[in-house]
């Protein structure tokens, strides 16, 4: 499965959410849409298999434009 | 691409900064082939998915994930309950657009113009509507009346007609 960087996530993010937060925990990464929604479970390591970015971008109801940022997912 | 529709129920008991919760989850998820594997996506609660190689090994790291989820929810959490409060947020966090597809794939099987994989169709079939999608957040002190008739296996229900 197709990996993507954290770093491609921040800038995805920056674009697609901007005013995102993310916060390093114990097991996971959370992220803060400005909307108030929290994503609980962004893995924590710098590589990550896609579908967890693409699992959050739909539920930040953010698809159709993180996809342009990273294609794969 | 079939998308499979299923249920699960999970009982945990989570400690955190001078509390122990039992947290019970009757939740939904969409398990699906795609690239090469099988993800597993939350939909009930939304905010968390897995893979594995098989739809079995995705399930089993989903249901770790969640737990995991707990662990950091309670790591933050001063109190019960603000625990209780992060848990119930964490599963009731909408993602409408995962509903959606959960709720036609359920239609697409129900059906039964839908091929199901052999692992898939080995699962217990239930119908959604005798699992109703909950979770309930309790301070262990308040389960002092609980018997060993209130024990809750690790269950996964293939959602179909029953």
């Amino acid at each position: 499965m197709a990996q993507a960087s954290i770093s491609e996530v921040e800038s995805m993010l920056a674009e697609c959410a901007p005013g995102s937060t993310i916060k390093m925990k114990t097991h996971f990464r959370h992220v803060y849409h400005p909307n108030g929604k929290v994503y609980t479970a962004l893995p924590k390591y710098d590589n990550m298999q896609v579908l967890h970015i693409r699992k959050m971008a739909r539920f930040f109801g953010i698809l159709e434009c993180a996809k342009k940022h990273i294609p794969s997912i | 691409m079939s998308n499979y529709p299923v249920m699960f129920t999970f009982r945990d008991v989570v400690s955190g900064n001078g509390f122990l919760s039992g947290v019970t989850l009757g939740g939904r998820a969409l398990i699906i082939p795609e690239d090469g594997s099988w993800s597993i996506y939350g939909v009930r609660p939304a905010p968390i998915a897995e893979s594995g190689k098989t739809p079995l090994e995705a399930f089993a790291n989903f249901r770790n994930a969640y737990k995991n989820v707990l662990f950091d929810l309670a790591e933050d959490a001063e109190s019960f309950e603000e625990f209780k409060q992060k848990a119930e947020q964490f599963y009731s966090a909408p993602d409408p657009e995962e509903e959606g597809r959960w709720t036609e794939a359920f239609k697409a099987i129900r059906t039964g113009n839908v091929k199901i994989e052999e692992s898939i169709n080995n699962l217990p079939k239930e119908a959604p509507e005798n699992r109703p999608a909950f979770i309930s957040v309790l301070p262990v002190r308040e389960m002092s009346r609980c018997t060993a008739a209130d024990n809750v296996p690790d269950k996964l229900e293939f959602a179909a007609a029953a």
